[in-house]
């Protein structure tokens, strides 16, 4: 056979479209390739192999050594981050990139259950993996971490005189992080990638006011007398007994929140609508005087696909697509050229390596160049 | 942790962690053994087997609970490396092998038995593990005996297999599991 025909072939099992007797002589030649003559690996290289994708499956490294360390990590990081800036400006234009090489992505990983607490004395803690832990009382609660990435508070004494003042708690996630959180009232709140929730350890009086800095999905426990209230920039959210999902991340244009059930009052400015289940207000991030946006028959799964571990994008612009793996791969977007106008639409599990992704993306025509943790699209 | 690999899969099936890092145990020393085989490129190897994990994990809802899991994960370490070949990048290494095959090569059309020879050579992959190792996943796979178990039935703190190991009894002494010790060497590096 012809080295094209081979060629030819081999493309048309990776892409689906081989017949019967191709895939038939292909898993055969598989069977013997390379039997007849065996070489074989050393024990210890087999053990440093094994760690090494295993390392790719638990992306967070020893939570103590890194939680003394986490300053002194930020202050190298910016310094290099200034010396990378800096130095891809200077050197832009005389570097010719070599093409894609096939390891050049391996340093981006999907996300993970991971987050940092920060208790109201500002001592933080890092959660994550999947051991359970208990961290102690914050006020009239308890806290305690699951093996699966949620955080609770479970109230262990009735709220009196003494316990009034809130104490504060703020849970941030990076890049790659997600995480549970079980307020003291039953309500519960997952966090997306790059975010942020400060809430009080335990409630009370005649409200429950939670801010929000991202995104984040909530299920509401309603309580009439206290109503839960969420400040994101210029909006108020209160729940009237809910579900629902509020995304405000900072580089996005428009803050949405979207109601999967039961009806939320969106207020900015003076101006407020009532949301029924299905649809989704706008408030634009810089100019709060605009009026807010109603989407009257938003996309639902579409938003809270994330909450089910997917990517699911229907006709979104790339800026939407890559902003969003961005923060889940933890990764930087750049673009050669103007943003180009290009639709995708797909859904991908949130779990896949970044060349999954890289690869649904490759077939919507896109065309990347990744090094390091920066990903440059070429269109 | 007397757990078959059936348990392992619904274990797996309800999103337990525990179940996967059991099922990576088991089987990644043989599975990379097998692609770096075939390959011939510990990097290559790696992100077969890298992916084939990945892929466990993340079609984990669709994985039929009675499948035999070793079957299942050979042919996924098959079907990945076909899908790499044809990658630009690393195509031109096999495509002499492949010519050669067309020409003198035996098709084998009946999938069923290509699926039993894999399977045989894949199983062969542990008799090509050094010995120690060997008797640690025979032990593991066909006893389904816990780690613990067989490092005290095979003495194996004396034994130098590898550094690796080795380290890895003192803490496996200490009470803590196998996947512990191995996490703990990873990261203490």
């Amino acid at each position: 056979m012809e080295e094209k025909q081979l060629k030819d072939l081999l493309h048309k099992y990776q892409t689906g479209k081989a017949t019967e007797e191709e895939i038939a002589f292909l898993e055969s030649w598989y069977l013997s390739h390379n039997e007849a003559e065996r070489i074989y690996i050393s024990a210890d290289e087999l053990v440093e192999d094994s760690e090494a994708i295993w390392a790719k499956f638990e992306p967070v490294r020893n939570k103590f050594r890194l939680r003394y360390m986490w300053p002194k990590i930020a202050v190298a990081a910016s310094f290099l981050l200034f010396l990378y800036i800096g130095g891809q400006h200077l050197l832009k234009k005389s570097i010719k990139t070599p093409p894609l090489a096939k390891n050049e992505s391996a340093a981006i990983v999907p996300g993970s259950n991971k987050a940092i607490l920060t208790l109201s004395n500002g001592k933080q803690i890092i959660l994550t993996g999947t051991g359970s832990s208990q961290f102690g009382k914050q006020g009239n609660t308890s806290l305690s971490k699951t093996a699966h990435g949620q955080l609770i508070y479970t109230v262990t004494a009735s709220s009196d005189e003494k316990s009034k003042e809130l104490v504060y708690n703020t849970i941030t996630t990076p890049a790659g992080g997600q995480y549970w959180i079980i307020l003291s009232d039953g309500s519960r709140v997952f966090l997306n990638a790059a975010s942020s929730l400060r809430y009080p350890a335990s409630f009370s009086g005649n409200e429950r006011k939670v801010e929000l800095k991202g995104e984040a999905y909530f299920e509401v426990v309603h309580n009439g007398a206290a109503p839960f209230r969420i400040v994101t920039g210029n909006q108020l959210t209160e729940d009237i007994g809910t579900k629902f999902n509020i995304n405000a991340y900072d580089d996005e244009a428009v803050i949405k929140t979207t109601l999967v059930e039961g009806a939320v009052k969106i207020s900015t400015q003076g101006q407020h609508v009532i949301l029924k289940p299905g649809q989704q207000t706008q408030i634009n991030n810089d100019d709060a005087k605009q009026a807010i946006k109603i989407i009257p028959d938003a996309n639902v799964d579409e938003v809270i696909a994330w909450t089910n571990g997917l990517f699911e994008f229907n006709n979104a612009d790339i800026q939407q697509v890559m902003n969003n793996a961005a923060r889940w791969y933890d990764f930087k977007v750049s673009y050669e050229n103007k943003i180009p106008d290009l639709k995708i639409t797909g859904r991908i599990s949130r779990n896949v390596n970044f060349s999954g992704l890289i690869d649904l993306l490759k077939f919507e025509g896109i065309k990347f160049r990744i090094q390091g943790k920066t990903v440059t699209i070429l269109n | 942790m007397d757990v078959t690999d059936n348990e392992l899969i619904s274990l797996l099936k309800e999103g337990d962690h525990e179940a996967f890092k059991e099922i990576y145990e088991r089987y990644i020393f043989q599975l990379l053994n097998h692609a770096y085989n075939k390959t011939r490129d510990r990097e290559e190897a790696k992100d077969i087997v890298h992916e084939v994990f990945t892929l466990l994990w993340s079609k984990r809802d669709i994985i039929e609970l009675n499948i035999n899991l070793s079957g299942y994960l050979y042919t996924c370490v098959r079907n990945a490396f076909l899908n790499q070949i044809a990658k630009q990048e690393v195509q031109s290494r096999y495509l002499r092998s492949l010519a050669q095959f067309a020409s003198v090569g035996q098709i084998i059309t009946d999938h069923r038995v290509r699926e039993r020879q894999l399977i045989a050579i894949i199983e062969h992959e542990i008799e090509c593990l050094p010995p120690k190792m060997r008797q640690v996943f025979k032990l593991s796979r066909k006893e389904y005996l816990s780690h613990k178990e067989i490092a005290i039935k095979l003495q194996i703190s004396e034994q130098t297999v590898s550094k690796h190991v080795t380290n890895a009894i003192k803490i496996l002494h200490g009470k803590l599991g196998l996947v512990i010790l191995v996490l703990s060497l990873i990261y203490n590096k």
